[in-house]
């Protein structure tokens, strides 16, 4: 790709729109993910008593597990959303900007 | 059956990836049994048809592009569950559960981290990788930089990791075999390399994607059965089997609580560390995001992977802490001094036996060989891609390579790493792997993800950023690892480590970084000018996929 190929896409408005939308929405997701796992981490390293103690009264399941289990199952709902909201919408605006820009 | 032996040796396997050496068995000499007729006829099945596979995925595999990638034409579904099968190697099922059943909470970290960078991976790296890249993460690395160096240094963070991962499934699968056929230790390990030869020259990508994709689906069905078969004893109530277990285990409510297995910050942090970012830079794992069409299909190829993991390891949490109701305490898994046979890492099968009988016991012994050879043969396809495609026609190569000398490369370079690690895991027959896998993530952690991340995402890396980046995040990790308790004193025989934990990636990762940044900021010179201002294309490219060529066509 040559240089000014480069300049015509950086500067196209979709392109912008693309870049923005989806670095917020991957930033956004990264960031959740990472804060469950370092509250685990750190949890684990710095609160211990709060990770053991139980979610309810006369309960087996912990704070602990219960953040475990919850770190996990947002891994999967987050790519969910993320692969349901990437087709229906980057894709699109994707296709869009390409066409424009003269490749397809 | 004897399944005291078979115990004894299985445990062997459960070792590699995890940092609980100290409840791994000492890999002792195996006496040849009386041989279980399930585990050797599933086994025979198994690999009588992946060879099959070999031989249709051969006659497809005619160019360095079906070679490297399987001419992009894997499907996304297909691709993932390959993906899962790589990562849920015999390590995580044996190894997890074992963990879990030692010291309860602690061990979760484990599962919780592979399930924090899974969909990381999605955010912020899989579309980005197969848009800039074309058969390995090197060709990324290097896309703005100067070849050579940051090949070279990425290319030995790579070999590293390939290596040792390799020597740890190596050792594990030779103890299985040598077990389940009688055959001597050598032998089983010229087995191994063998197959694995077979698969990784002949059927390239297409080969090492089916054997991956049918033992990923056997795990599955295993690890789910055995999970029902647990929550159906507690009448499916999560809580009973966390009560029971409390109830057994001599710990008590401890199990339910931080502390057991560590307790120092650091050492946590940095186990937390390794698992997700060192899974983030593995080579094997990011060379498989270039075998599907576009970025799109690398998008729903990581969905699909981090549902079946997701899935696996909430078993695996239920499996684990369901052992110590049912394994702990019964005299048919204990010897006469009241130890688990085979040690910690033989759990699950132990729990297995207990709820599926010998006929199970012999399918999931099968299907731990068969995983071992899945993840081989992955492990041996991305370090031949790096020999052929990265340091030989992309470094030291002056003239362009056609592909039949790269494929001829990459063959030679097969066969030379089946008798590395031929030859190594004779060497290591007798050492403790735990600490060689954990070197592997570990690596992967301080030298190739850093280096990634921020080729990546941040426009002023130089070359001379990369490279120094590279060799700080090389010497520490494998310096702090050959000072810590794994080597200095399991392996030297010293009394004290110097340094006192197992994973050195809590310092080794954020000075990689800081050498990056430094090396980087400091470089002034025209290459560096130069290599920042190429930023902007790469940054179009890796968001749009304008501009890709080669393993796109198809």
């Amino acid at each position: 790709m040559s240089l000014p190929e480069t300049e015509k896409c950086l500067a196209h408005p979709k392109f912008k729109q693309l870049v923005h939308a989806r670095g917020r929405f991957s930033f956004l997701f990264s960031l959740i993910i990472t804060a469950g796992y370092g509250f685990f981490v750190l949890g684990m390293s710095y609160a211990p008593r709060f990770m053991s103690s139980p979610i309810q009264e006369g309960r087996m399941m912990t704070y602990g597990i219960l953040t475990a289990v919850l770190v996990i199952v947002s891994g999967m709902v987050c790519s969910g959303i993320y692969i349901w909201w990437a087709n229906r919408k980057f894709d699109v605006l994707k296709a869009e900007l390409l066409k424009e820009l003269g490749y397809e | 059956m004897s399944k005291k032996t078979v115990f004894a040796i299985l445990a062997t396997i459960g070792a590699p990836g995890m940092a609980f050496a100290a409840t791994a068995v000492p890999l002792g000499e195996v006496d040849k049994q009386p041989l279980n007729i399930t585990a050797i006829a599933m086994f025979f099945i198994f690999v009588m048809a992946t060879l099959g596979i070999t031989w249709w995925a051969a006659r497809h595999t005619k160019t360095k592009d079906d070679f490297y990638a399987a001419g992009g034409g894997i499907k996304p579904w297909q691709n993932g569950t390959a993906i899962a099968g790589d990562f849920m190697s015999a390590a995580t099922f044996l190894g997890i559960t074992g963990a879990i059943y030692g010291f309860g909470f602690d061990a979760l970290i484990l599962a919780v981290g592979v399930m924090a960078a899974w969909p990381v991976i999605l955010f912020l790296i899989a579309e980005r990788l197969r848009n800039l890249g074309s058969y390995t993460f090197i060709d990324v690395v290097s896309y703005r930089l100067e070849k050579k160096p940051i090949r070279i240094i990425s290319a030995i963070g790579s070999l590293s990791v390939v290596i040792f991962y390799l020597i740890a499934q190596m050792v594990g699968a030779g103890k299985l075999i040598q077990l389940l056929f009688g055959l001597d230790y050598v032998y089983a390990v010229i087995l191994v390399s063998f197959l694995m030869i077979c698969y990784v020259s002949f059927g390239g990508m297409l080969a090492t994607t089916w054997v991956q994709l049918i033992k990923a689906i056997l795990l599955l069905i295993g690890g789910t059965f055995i999970a029902f078969m647990v929550m159906k004893s507690f009448n499916f109530s999560f809580e009973a089997v966390l009560g029971s277990a409390t109830k057994v285990h001599p710990k008590g409510n401890a199990i339910l609580a931080p502390g057991l297995w560590m307790t120092s910050p650091v050492a946590i942090i940095s186990i937390g560390l390794t698992m997700m970012f060192g899974i983030m830079g593995l080579p094997h794992i990011l060379m498989r995001f270039f075998t599907v069409k576009d970025a799109k299909d690398a998008r729903k190829s990581v969905f699909v992977a981090t549902t079946l993991m997701g899935y696996f390891y909430i078993l695996i949490i239920i499996i684990g802490f369901g052992a110590m109701t049912f394994v702990m305490g019964n005299p048919d898994y204990h010897d006469a001094v009241g130890k688990i046979l085979g040690g910690g890492n033989m759990v699950a099968l132990h729990l297995t036996h207990f709820m599926g009988g010998n006929l199970m016991l012999g399918f999931m012994s099968a299907v731990a060989f068969a995983t071992i050879l899945a993840v081989v043969a992955g492990l041996t396809l991305a370090g031949a891609a790096t020999i052929a495609h990265d340091l030989y026609a992309k470094t030291f190569k002056t003239t362009p390579t056609t592909s039949v000398e790269e494929i001829r490369v990459s063959r030679i370079a097969t066969f030379a790493l089946g008798g590395i690690s031929v030859v190594l895991g004779i060497a290591f027959e007798h050492q403790n792997v735990a600490f060689v896998a954990s070197l592997a993530l570990a690596i992967a952690a301080s030298v190739n993800f850093p280096i990634l991340i921020m080729s990546m995402y941040w426009r002023g890396m130089t070359t001379s950023g990369a490279v120094a980046g590279g060799v700080v995040g090389l010497v520490l990790s494998i310096g702090l690892i050959i000072l810590g308790p794994g080597v200095w004193v399991s392996v030297i025989g010293n009394a004290e480590p110097v340094y006192p934990h197992i994973y050195p990636t809590f310092y080794s990762m954020p000075l990689a970084f800081a050498a990056i940044w430094l090396f980087s900021v400091l470089d002034k010179s025209a290459r560096a000018k130069n290599e920042i201002a190429r930023f902007d294309e790469q940054y179009v490219r890796s968001e749009t996929g304008i501009g890709i060529s080669g393993a796109s066509k198809h």
